[in-house]
This record gives structure tokens, C-alpha cells and sequence, in this order.
């Protein structure tokens, strides 16, 4: 007789609820008149992402304790819960900023393709085995990889999109080749039982450490496994940019950091030195190529390299305060990073090309809401007061000081210093320079306003100050969160 | 410990005779000498025998869709192998787990076939 595993219906919620979206939304992108195919589609992706976040939210009020179901495949703890309400709300926010993007064509399936990403990754968050670790990131990343390519008329999103699904597929593979070796050296699957396998030092357990921790780096776009990142979040539709730069660092940061602590408790002298060496690299090479970028959405790519070393710095502490900073850091992240990528859409959609820090002139006075938005946002990756920002970082560097990386602290309130000379630069063209100056020219004069956009940025704009004055609930939720994994 | 890779060993050895002797045969089995000309002396690739392969050549997209429809279904098919033997200990489970699969394809095959890419023109 076969055992046949049970299914929590209640912990795959979120992804079923996106997983339906998508098909739905499929199905309608091909059946319903095709005046309303993009309507329907969008208005479900919208729904399943708004739902997933909402059973996320109940999945972590009803779970106290950690359990893995389905035959140990997947956890249910409050950590996933928690990426999974973040990344739900990412979501919904992004079809906002989707909803004006001018396309000619499979108007519909985009947001098919977004609510299917959305699905891998909220599942991906609740790996508990190598097997559906690899099964999730390979389900978001063939969607994403459709994703960035989708603009087909313009050669940067083909060229981006070869170039995430080349990298993409390497960075895949490594993670693939560590696990086997993992395997290898256990016979076990299981995160809790990789650890409680006692492998030691084996050298194929910490060759496959190195390679499945390489892997995720990939995803995670830290250096020196970023370079894929400024070309890609550059080339891809400003909406699928804005998705991934935030919701595939969320799922990938959070995953990381489960399987380091999960599987790999024994060698964390090991991987708090990797981690800690990734994080300086990121953090240098980050903010010091920021410098260097005249196109927004490139500078904006390097920013996230360097706010990955960020979080990676939290990580590295490999202490429960590092992974409280580490989910707080997200959450502002993510709305401060939605929200830049959906101002710069927005100047796209006016300008007709790819926004350089010229073209942003005197964007500040022309759109009062994108300016000021985009304002907050440059503040607020600096880190500075009145926004989540500060706390994130704030916290990152207690962590890391507490668990004694005090050259880590250094490196990060350094980089923060050189971080604000670009981040104001932004600010600066915003709004000491008009178009009419630099002769920015619209594209067939002024578009009328894209209200779904500005909503989200005003929502992305309320989380980022929001994270700031209600700092103690999120960090009540990351603390709920953290005690999932075992430190 | 070895001879848990017995099985592979075998594998691997039919894996390398098939190939092998489809080549020796053909060379055996012709009754009288056959014309080695250039043209039978090229690569066969379905139907495609003008030289070496080509980077510039160019094939409709239609040979590109039906192929990865087949894998698709093909695929979906070899799944039913271990359901049909396994069919009686696993009982509804399994078929419930199967019909789940199915049903994600079949949202993917109407996609597809109201998309036209069955459509050879």
C-alpha cells in the first residue's frame, strides 16, 4: 500500500488562489470579446493577488507553530505567511502599475503570466524540501523569463530577456548541482532533516552549501552574481521590473534565509563569512556602479545590488534579531521599490523611450504626486527619517553589531553616505531643472493622468512613510515571523 | 555499494547498443553494395540534408509550436503510465491528483487552440 501524503488545502491557499487566477485569467485572454479580455484578466490577477495576501494573513493569525504538510514538502509557519502577504500586496499593486502600459497585443495573458509568477513564489516561500525549493524558483522564473521579454518590439526586452533566461538558467542550474550534492551527502531532502543528519564538515555538504547559497544569489542579484540585474531590469516593461526587483528579492531573501537556517544550522561559522562577504561585495560594488549610470531604471538596478548587500548583512548575523531586520527591511523595500520603477513607467509612457536622469528634469513640477513620490522613495533607499527606510537600516546594523560584524556596520554606514550623493542626484533633476530647459520633449504632448498608477504610487508612497510611524506592528509580525525558524 | 549501480551499468551499456548497432545494421543488413554517394553520406535531420547545420537557416515557427505542443502532451501521457499500474493502492487519490494535472493542461490546450497555433497555414 502507498501512503498517500494529505493536502493542506488551507496552507496552499495563497498559491491556489493565484494558481486559479492565472488559469482563469488565461482562459478569458483567448474566450471573452476581446474589447474586455484585458479588463477581465487584469481585474483577476488583481483578485487572486489580493486573496493570496489575505489567506497569507490568515495562515499566519492561525499558525502558532511551524508544521510541514504534504509529506514534508512544505512548511506552514508564519514566515512564509508573511512573504506571502507581502508579495500578495506587491502584486496587486503592480497590476495597478501594469494597467496603462501600452501594448498591442496578449493584453491578457500578462496579467495570466503575473498572477502565475505570484503563484511560484508564494508557494516557493513555503519550501521545506531541496525538491520544491528547485520546483518554485524554476515556476517563477519561466514566468519572469516571459515576463522581461514581453515587449517584443523593442530589441532591449528580447536582448533582456535572452540574457535573464541565460544567467537565469545557469544561476538554476547551480542551485540544482549543490542540492544533488547536499543529496549526495546526506541521502536527505528535508531541510529540518539535512540538519538532523549530522553530515559535519563533509566536503560535498559544504560544496553544495557554497552552490545552492550561489544560486539563490543569483536571484537575489547580489554581487558578484548581479550582473545580470542593470541590464535586465532595464530592457524588461517598467511594470515587470517594478515585480521583480520587489517581489522576487522578498521571496528569494526570505527562502535564503530559511534554508541557511533550516538545513544549515551546523555550518554557521561557514555561511555567516559567505554571506558577510557577499553583502561587502554588494554593498561596494552596488553604490560605487550606481554612480556611473546616466538611465534611471539602471541606477535604480544597481541601488537594488547594493540594498540586497543590505539585507544581506542581516543575514550574515545569523542571529534571530538579523532575521527580524531582514523581514522588516522588506517591507518598505518593496513599496520603495514598486513605487520608483512605476514613477519612472510613468515618465516612460509620456516620453516614449527609456528615461535617463536628464529626462527626469522637471518632472517634480509637472506631476506634483510622482515628483513628491519619487522624492520619498530616493529619501527613503538613503535611509533617512520619516521613512521605513531608516528603521530597516537602523536595524540591520543592531543586528549585525549585536552578533559582532562590527566591520559589516562600518562597511554599510559608509555605503549609506556615498548612497545619498546618487539618490539626491535624483531628487536634484527632479526639481532644479525644467523640461523646458533640457528641451525634454513629451511624446505627442501631455498624456492625460493614469490614475490606477498614481493610486499605487500613493499606496507604495503610504507604505514607505507608513513603515516609519507604525514601525513597532511590522516589527511585531517580522518578530512572529522569525521565531518560525530555529535559531 | 558497487552493486547498486549494477542496474545503471546495464543502462548505460543498452543505452550505448542501440544507437550502435541501428549504425551496424545498416551496414550488414543491404544485400548488394550500396552507392556510398555524397548525398546518402549526409546527416540525416528530418528531411533537412543540405550540408552542415546552418545558423542563418531559417524554419517556419510552426514546426517550433507543434514540437513543443507534443513534448507537452507527450508528457501528460507518460504520466499515466505509473497511474494505470499503480491505479488500485492509490485509488481516488490518485486520480483526483491526476485530474488536477490534466485539467491545468486543458486550460493550456484551449488556450492554445483558441490562439489558432493548431492551425498549420
Amino acid at each position: 500500500m502507498i501512503d498517500t501524503p494529505k493536502v493542506d488545502w488551507f496552507a496552499l491557499g495563497p498559491t491556489l488562489a493565484l494558481l486559479g487566477a492565472s488559469g482563469v485569467a488565461l482562459l478569458a485572454s483567448v474566450l471573452v470579446p476581446a474589447w474586455m479580455r484585458k479588463g477581465v484578466a487584469a481585474g483577476l490577477a488583481f483578485l487572486g493577488f489580493a486573496l493570496a495576501a489575505i489567506l497569507g494573513g490568515a495562515v499566519f493569525a492561525e499558525t502558532a507553530s511551524p508544521e510541514t504538510t504534504i509529506a514534508g514538502s512544505m512548511v506552514q509557519d508564519r514566515l512564509g505567511a508573511f512573504a506571502q502577504v507581502v508579495v500578495g500586496a506587491i502584486g496587486a499593486i503592480v497590476v495597478l502599475v501594469s494597467w496603462a502600459e501600452p501594448r498591442r497585443s496578449h493584453r491578457g495573458e500578462y496579467y495570466a503570466l503575473l498572477a502565475a509568477a505570484g503563484a511560484g513564489m508564494v508557494f516557493f516561500v513555503t519550501a521545506s524540501n531541496l525538491m520544491t525549493l528547485f520546483l518554485g524558483l524554476e515556476w517563477f522564473s519561466l514566468c519572469l523569463y516571459v515576463l522581461v521579454a514581453y515587449d517584443t518590439h523593442r530589441a532591449r526586452s528580447l536582448e533582456a530577456g535572452l540574457k535573464y533566461l541565460i544567467v537565469g538558467g545557469f544561476g538554476s542550474a547551480i542551485l540544482l548541482f549543490g542540492s544533488a550534492l547536499v543529496y549526495g551527502a546526506t541521502g536527505e531532502l528535508g531541510f529540518a532533516e539535512i540538519a538532523a543528519a549530522g553530515a559535519g564538515s563533509d566536503p560535498f555538504l559544504v560544496a553544495g552549501l557554497a552552490m545552492v547559497l550561489g544560486g539563490l544569489a543569483f536571484k537575489v542579484s547580489a554581487a558578484p552574481f548581479h550582473m545580470w540585474t542593470p541590464d535586465v531590469y532595464q530592457g524588461s516593461p517598467s511594470s515587470v521590473t517594478s515585480f521583480m526587483s520587489a517581489a522576487t528579492k522578498v521571496a528569494a531573501m526570505l527562502v535564503l534565509l530559511r534554508v541557511l537556517t533550516t538545513a544549515f544550522p551546523e555550518e554557521r561559522e561557514i555561511w555567516t563569512v559567505a554571506v558577510a562577504v557577499l553583502a561587502a561585495v554588494s554593498l561596494v560594488w552596488g553604490n560605487l556602479a550606481a554612480f556611473a549610470q546616466r538611465d534611471v531604471k539602471r541606477l535604480l538596478a544597481f541601488s537594488s545590488v547594493s540594498h540586497a548587500g543590505f539585507m544581506l548583512v542581516a543575514v550574515a548575523a545569523g542571529t534571530e534579531a538579523g532575521a527580524e531586520a531582514l523581514l522588516y527591511y522588506l517591507v518598505p523595500y518593496a513599496a520603495m521599490s514598486v513605487g520608483a520603477f512605476a514613477v519612472v513607467a510613468a515618465r516612460e509612457r509620456e516620453l516614449g523611450r527609456d528615461v535617463s536622469l536628464e529626462d527626469l528634469a522637471g518632472l517634480g513640477w509637472e506631476r506634483p504626486l510622482l515628483g513628491l513620490s519619487l522624492w520619498v522613495f530616493m529619501l527613503g533607499f538613503a535611509g533617512f527619517p520619516l521613512t521605513g527606510g531608516m528603521f530597516g537600516k537602523l536595524f540591520v546594523f543592531t543586528a549585525a553589531y549585536e552578533a559582532g560584524d562590527w566591520w559589516l556596520v562600518v562597511l554599510g554606514v559608509l555605503a549609506t553616505a556615498v548612497s545619498i550623493a546618487y539618490y539626491l542626484n535624483v531628487v536634484r533633476w527632479l526639481y532644479m531643472r525644467t523640461g523646458a530647459d533640457l528641451g525634454v520633449a513629451l511624446a505627442g504632448g501631455s498624456p492625460p493622468r493614469d490614475a490606477a498608477l498614481e493610486v499605487a504610487v500613493a499606496l507604495t508612497v503610504l507604505v514607505t512613510v507608513g513603515s516609519f510611524f507604525a514601525a513597532q506592528p511590522i516589527l511585531d509580525a517580522a518578530a512572529d515571523a522569525a521565531r518560525s525558524l530555529p535559531f | 555499494m558497487l552493486s547498486n549501480w549494477l542496474p545503471f551499468l546495464f543502462y548505460a551499456l543498452f543505452a550505448a547498443a542501440i544507437p550502435a548497432s541501428m549504425i551496424a545494421l545498416s551496414f550488414l543488413l543491404p544485400k548488394r553494395p550500396v552507392a556510398r554517394t555524397r548525398q546518402k553520406l549526409l546527416p540525416f535531420e528530418s528531411g533537412v540534408s543540405e550540408g552542415p547545420p546552418d545558423r542563418e537557416r531559417r524554419f517556419t515557427i510552426s514546426f517550433y509550436l507543434t514540437a513543443i505542443l507534443f513534448i507537452l502532451f507527450d508528457i501528460e501521457v507518460v504520466f499515466l503510465y505509473p497511474l494505470a499500474v499503480r491505479l488500485e493502492e492509490l485509488g481516488w487519490f490518485g486520480v483526483g491528483e491526476l485530474a488536477v494535472f490534466i485539467g491545468i493542461l486543458a486550460v493550456a490546450f484551449v488556450y492554445v487552440w483558441r490562439k489558432g497555433a493548431l492551425r498549420w497555414s
